[in-house]
């Protein structure tokens, strides 16, 4: 049996991967675990690697071609698979060999149920002889036989035509052919082991889409839409696509799934500054050089740290709302903190994590921090390091910005969005005096956390920022 | 109709069981409207004395008199001109052209006068008139006394065609038919006039435009009209001996046509075989495969199958009258293959 290599599922709610580019070409041989492909997820493009040794006989998705999760993009054979499959040699009984011969028949144009071409085969190609339309010429592109019925169920099961047997007239995929097919692919990748939820609704197959189910609606529109920078047009269209098309249907999905709540609360950080101050002046060698010298003490790494500490206090705002077991929603807390920062990149963002970082002291978070947004700036990072978060911070304080609200990242229940440093009003014992004020504004998922609960969180994070030495107990 | 509810016919004949051949019924209906309504009155070649070619007016001259049921010379075209103006003055004419192929005769009348009137004189004018004639080969009649002509005139707005497969149906479907303000026209099998079924004492009406599910199953749908509902139904039975669950239904008028009952079906059950005893090129095999295509196609697992007459003059040899008519090997042997078991 050919080994299928699947679009990995890579994190809970994740869809579908984007074929980026196929490493190895159809038919070259690959080694378990050597990189086969790069795939885009909505968080990262990364590689993935090939789940078995053999030859890669069938790509099935062409690069740039998104796939739903646990389908299969393409298959390796060992040699002697491979060989049998080769166009050269059909395998066919001596007996529908004769046949063959005899009736000038193609044994390429035979189907057989079994694995190798028999009499009745011969027989039945013969008796559907003249009335059988002629295959498509090579190279015309063309859909996949299947009977309406089965790709209304392949779109519904999330599984594409274009992956089945066909059992009809002509290789046809049939009703039946899908319903074999289970509700979802059986899926094993040993690189990544994904998961594919039983009910989830997967995207409409690239090569069909009923009417009133989809925007994409085809053979309508195509080719007047007006190519990127046409002069004419008073406008410049950016297709929605990669990584920008995903940001698009994650922040949708978010801002129409989770109930948002903002609670902002102002807090003086003149402490923080001087805790910088007095950091970087009295030990400039004691923190680590993320990449040689320059490396120095940020505020992101002192809000990381707080907020991480803060967190285990508030563990309600470090939870996902997901689908449990029984398809109904749940709410999962989580010991750990797994903080998400977002990254700014040309166009687009990403969100490596900090893991545990309720367990690091600052230089590791800098380093960490230093290190993490290099690479995603790079486009290096690895896939496991942007995944699995369970909160996220946002800064856009270096832009001026006093206070935002932000799209929460699913399915976390909190965002901390971060403002700039503003000096601003503040009374203290009846005096009015200037301080250092920022905005941090929490946003959170009101299916999960209540404003008071928010607003609790939100005072730990306040009283750590203004008193940063409790950061040392 | 739902399987709960007994249907009617069945519910009579597990009653009383009164049965009446298909002549029998349109003979009932036909009297018990001429009871009911004075203006309802019967004409045609031989209708009178003689009964009708096929016996169905047997006996009503003598209770209706001439005046009423009335004996006109052979010439289709002046008599369905003379039916039409009694229509346009208020009467309910009853009009019998003894063999479809006939009715070639009467499409200037009917497509361009009765079709027409009531469009033309902005609703004005009506034509309120039945034309009954038949359809249907295998009784040795050769080529102009065999045809089923029925999409002819399905094929014209303004007229209503009624194809009845039942007793039950025939009677019914008249009696809404005659009572009906635009003109119907009927075709009658004339295989089927001997044909019994349950038809209960009293009355009843079949509104146009509601097919009927003759037997309900699952797996196939089968519309069939007329006597192909029969040859329908025997497949299914047979099919059903392979465990297979076979729907049939019978649209029972072409036009107002019943839809959504077949597109429904073939919903259900996911493939459609039609059954007809017209010509299949450009007839009505096609037109209710389109309608089943285009209402049910993301439901279809298979395309839509069509069984009809061969596009030859129904031939005179026995034998070869018989090979041009859809029958029961044949639906069963389409069905098996629609279900990919060959």
């Amino acid at each position: 049996m050919p080994i299928d290599v699947i679009m990995p599922k890579l994190e809970m709610a994740q869809d579908t991967g984007t074929v980026v580019r196929w490493l190895k070409a159809e038919g070259s041989t690959v080694q378990k675990g050597e990189p086969l492909l790069e795939i885009e997820t909505d968080k990262v493009a990364v590689q993935v690697e090939a789940p078995g040794s053999g030859i890669l006989s069938r790509v099935i998705a062409a690069e740039g071609e998104e796939v739903p999760v646990g389908q299969v993009i393409a298959l390796i054979s060992s040699p002697a698979e491979a060989a049998a499959a080769a166009p050269s040699a059909p395998a066919a009984t001596p007996v529908a060999q004769r046949m063959a011969a005899a009736h000038n028949v193609d044994l390429q144009q035979v189907q057989t149920a079994g694995r190798r071409i028999e009499k009745q085969d011969i027989e039945a190609y013969l008796a559907r002889g003249a009335s059988q339309p002629q295959a498509a010429a090579p190279g015309l592109a063309r859909l996949t036989p299947a009977s309406p019925l089965a790709r209304r169920l392949a779109w519904e099961r999330g599984v594409a035509v274009t992956q089945l047997r066909g059992s009809g007239l002509d290789g046809a995929v049939l009703a039946a052919d899908v319903r074999q097919q289970g509700p979802a692919l059986p899926v094993q990748s040993p690189a990544f082991s994904p998961v594919v939820p039983e009910d989830r609704k997967q995207p409409i197959p690239q090569d069909y889409a009923p009417p009133g189910r989809t925007g994409t609606e085809r053979g309508r529109g195509e080719g007047q839409v007006p190519s990127e920078g046409q002069p004419d047009s008073g406008y410049r269209v950016i297709p929605l696509k990669g990584t920008r098309k995903i940001i698009a249907e994650r922040v949708q999905r978010s801002f129409q799934s989770a109930p948002h709540i903002a609670l902002t609360l102002p807090v003086d950080m003149t402490e923080v500054r001087r805790l910088m101050e007095r950091l970087s002046a009295a030990a400039p060698g004691h923190l680590p050089a993320g990449n040689g010298a320059g490396s120095k003490l940020g505020l992101t790494a002192i809000l990381a740290r707080c907020c991480a500490v803060a967190l285990t206090h508030h563990p309600r705002l470090n939870a996902h709302v997901v689908e449990g077991s029984n398809a109904s929603l749940e709410i999962r807390e989580f010991a750990s903190v797994h903080l998400g920062m977002a990254v700014a990149l040309d166009d687009g963002l990403i969100v490596p994590v900090i893991r545990d970082a309720q367990a690091k002291g600052l230089s590791a978070i800098q380093a960490e921090i230093d290190d993490l947004v290099r690479r995603a700036r790079a486009g290096a990072l690895k896939l496991e390091e942007v995944k699995g978060s369970t909160f996220t911070i946002s800064n856009l304080g270096m832009f001026g910005i006093e206070q935002f609200s932000a799209i929460l990242n699913p399915p976390e229940v909190g965002l901390l969005a971060i403002g700039a440093i503003i000096p601003g009003p503040l009374e203290i014992q009846g005096q009015m005096v200037m301080r250092p004020l920022m905005r941090l504004t929490l946003m959170a998922d009101h299916r999960a956390v209540d404003g008071a609960v928010g607003a609790r969180f939100l005072a730990t994070l306040k009283a750590m920022l203004e008193n940063p030495y409790l950061l040392l107990t | 109709m739902s399987t709960l509810e007994p249907r009617p016919d069945e519910l009579h004949a597990a009653v009383n069981g009164r049965e009446l051949t298909f002549a029998e019924a349109i003979r009932e209906a036909l009297a018990e409207e001429m009871r009911r309504d004075p203006r309802v009155f019967l004409m045609g070649e031989d209708v009178g004395g003689a009964g009708g070619v096929f016996k169905v007016t047997e006996g009503i001259q003598a209770e209706f008199t001439p005046k009423r049921v009335i004996d006109t010379p052979i010439s289709e075209a002046g008599i369905a001109g003379i039916a039409i103006g009694a229509a346009l003055t208020g009467m309910r004419p009853v009009l019998e052209i003894m063999f479809g192929d006939f009715t070639t005769l009467v499409m200037d009348q009917m497509v361009n006068q009765a079709a027409k009137a009531y469009y033309m004189s902005g609703g004005k004018l009506s034509v309120p008139m039945v034309l009954r004639t038949t359809m249907g080969a295998g009784r040795r009649s050769a080529a102009q006394h065999s045809q089923s002509l029925h999409a002819w005139t399905s094929h014209i707005p303004g007229l209503k065609v009624v194809i009845p497969s039942t007793p039950y149906d025939a009677k019914g479907l008249l009696k809404s038919a005659i009572r009906d303000n635009s003109p119907v026209i009927i075709f009658e099998d004339k295989m089927m006039y001997k044909l019994k079924g349950p038809v209960p004492e009293g009355e009843y009406t079949i509104p146009l435009g509601l097919a009927d599910v003759k037997r309900e199953g699952q797996d196939i749908t089968i519309v069939a009209t007329s006597s192909m509902v029969h040859i329908a139904l025997s497949a299914a039975e047979r099919l059903s001996e392979q465990g297979i669950s076979a729907e049939v239904i019978d649209p029972r008028t072409l036009f107002p046509l019943d839809a959504q009952t077949l597109i429904s079906s073939a919903k259900k059950t996911s493939r459609a075989l039609i059954v007809d005893e017209g010509y299949r090129r450009y007839g009505i095999t096609g037109e209710l495969a389109s309608v089943i295509t285009e209402g049910a196609f993301y439901y279809l697992d298979a395309p839509v199958r069509r069984i009809a007459a061969f596009d030859v003059p129904v031939p005179f040899s026995p034998p070869l009258e018989d090979a041009t008519i859809p029958n029961e090997e044949l639906v069963v042997k389409t069905a098996l293959e629609l279900l990919g078991r060959r």
